[in-house]
């Protein structure tokens, strides 16, 4: 565990050494890796690839931004996904991403007192970059910890029985409606989480977060770094400095990034099913 | 143990089994006959894995018709099916473990199922005949009153045959089973009674096979 661990860790150690705009950037990075890590727990345990990771993480930040009293309620928004789960894929292909984008179009006309729309709202809770950056690493580690034991424990056993074979696990006497929704909650609080820490970070949030930027973020991330947990971090640096670096260039270049590692699971999973 | 009281399931006009009225106590019994004729049917509704059109089961005097599989399973009702259901990505020893939740159980059943030296493996890595003792040994890991048993013997070679034979006969002692089967001879001195099933309905019962 450890030895997993500690590269991370190290990690951490040196943005803070390298000027306010790594700093920042790097802060982007881990909130975006902890919703890496949301979705892998939906993907890796529970076999359940979702393109609407955004929904929980917008949806946070923008309770966050219109009543932070409200943002203990922000994961009971893991019953979407639980929805999408068991009818979505019956009721049309790409649930989850087609919600996030429906989502993303809704949010522009969502206005409270003259405020939101297009423009968004502002976040009142503002605190300097270094604070939230300790804050977002130290939650990211707690998580990977966390994930890691929840993986190898009885019950992470039971969420991957029900992956794999749904029949098979009734037939043992396991509920899979039960696991997934333990897993479907949890993934949605640690994606809730991301979504109120970039809220924080930038002070701000708009109808974007339910971009589809951020809808593939962690698909494409967790992609280039292998899908382990451990691991997802440094395929959340790239994505991100990568993306900023390019937008330079060409500013919309990040989905071309996007559209390379979503041809390259594409082949390699034909490979892997042929 | 176990009655069914005036059984049929359709599948939309298609009629499966009919009127099926059974009282059976401990021991092990077959069901044979040819395709279609409703035995596997059988055994998944009274496993809960699919609902009868009519009629009604009772388990130890418990109405277990409209049970969910997982509940059925708690109650002392395991299931192995014909087709291969277990976790595909896990070791052998995890999907025992799975079903027994008891550390020091698995390597029991793992002995008693001639299944130790596969434990690390995965069941994609198995042979034919090993995945299906990994079937059963899932099933009656679970420790169940009833052991329903779909077609165990099909597409097993000849040394895989007289291994699961061997098994259920040590299984005899302390197990009740319902087990169906294209071949009823294979059972003969391990089951205690035979039920023919045609067109869904009961044919006939005997005590020897045919």
């Amino acid at each position: 565990m450890l030895a997993k661990v500690l590269p991370v860790i190290l990690l951490f150690f040196i943005p803070p050494f390298l000027g306010n705009y790594v700093l920042f950037l790097s802060l982007i990075a881990i909130n975006l890796g902890i919703l890496t890590l949301s979705w892998q727990l939906m993907e890796k345990d529970s076999g359940w690839i979702s393109f609407g990771q955004s929904i929980p993480f917008g949806i946070s930040a923008y309770i966050l931004a219109i009543n932070p009293y409200l943002t203990f309620l922000a994961p009971v928004n893991f019953l979407i996904f639980l929805f999408l789960s068991v009818f979505g894929k019956s009721l049309f292909p790409f649930a989850t991403f087609i919600t996030s984008i429906a989502t993303w179009q809704a949010s522009n006309y969502l206005t409270i007192n003259g405020k939101g729309g297009e423009e968004g709202f502002s976040v009142a809770l503002q605190l300097p970059s270094e604070k939230i950056y300790l804050a977002s690493a130290t939650i990211f580690i707690v998580f990977l910890i966390l994930l890691e034991v929840l993986s190898k424990s009885k019950i992470g056993l039971k969420i991957k029985a029900v992956r794999d074979n749904e029949i098979a696990a009734k037939s043992i006497g396991l509920d899979p409606i039960k696991y997934r929704m333990f897993a479907f909650f949890i993934s949605s609080v640690i994606a809730s989480i991301s979504g109120i820490l970039h809220a924080i970070t930038f002070s701000h949030v708009s109808p974007s977060v339910f971009s589809p930027f951020y809808a593939l973020f962690p698909f494409v991330a967790s992609t280039i770094s292998y899908g382990k947990y451990y691991t997802c971090i440094f395929g959340s640096f790239l994505v991100v400095f990568l993306t900023h670096a390019l937008t330079a260039i060409f500013p919309e270049a990040h989905y071309i990034l996007y559209s390379v590692v979503l041809m390259f699971f594409a082949v390699m999973k034909y490979a892997k099913d042929s | 143990m176990l009655k069914i009281v005036n059984l049929s399931k359709f599948y939309g006009k298609l009629l499966v089994l009919r009127n099926i009225n059974l009282e059976l106590d401990d021991g092990i019994y077959c069901f044979f006959g040819p395709n279609g004729s409703g035995k596997t049917t059988l055994l998944k509704i009274i496993s809960g894995f699919e609902k009868p059109s009519s009629g009604r089961i009772f388990f130890n005097g418990k109405d277990i018709t409209k049970m969910k599989p997982e509940k059925i399973v708690k109650i002392g009702i395991s299931i192995a099916f014909q087709l291969p259901r277990v976790f595909w990505n896990l070791s052998v020893e995890q999907n025992i473990f799975l079903a027994c939740m008891d550390k020091e159980k698995v390597y029991s059943i793992a002995e008693l199922f001639k299944l130790k030296k596969e434990l690390q493996n995965i069941p994609r890595k198995l042979s034919q005949g090993k995945l299906k003792l990994l079937q059963v040994s899932m099933a009656y890991a679970r420790n169940p009153r009833l052991l329903l048993l779909d077609e165990p013997f099909a597409g097993l070679d000849v040394e895989s045959v007289e291994q699961l034979l061997d098994i259920l006969r040590n299984l005899k002692q302390h197990k009740s089973m319902i087990i169906t089967s294209h071949r009823p001879k294979l059972l003969r001195g391990i089951a205690k009674k035979f039920f023919e099933l045609k067109g869904g309905v009961i044919a006939g019962s005997k005590e020897n096979p045919p």
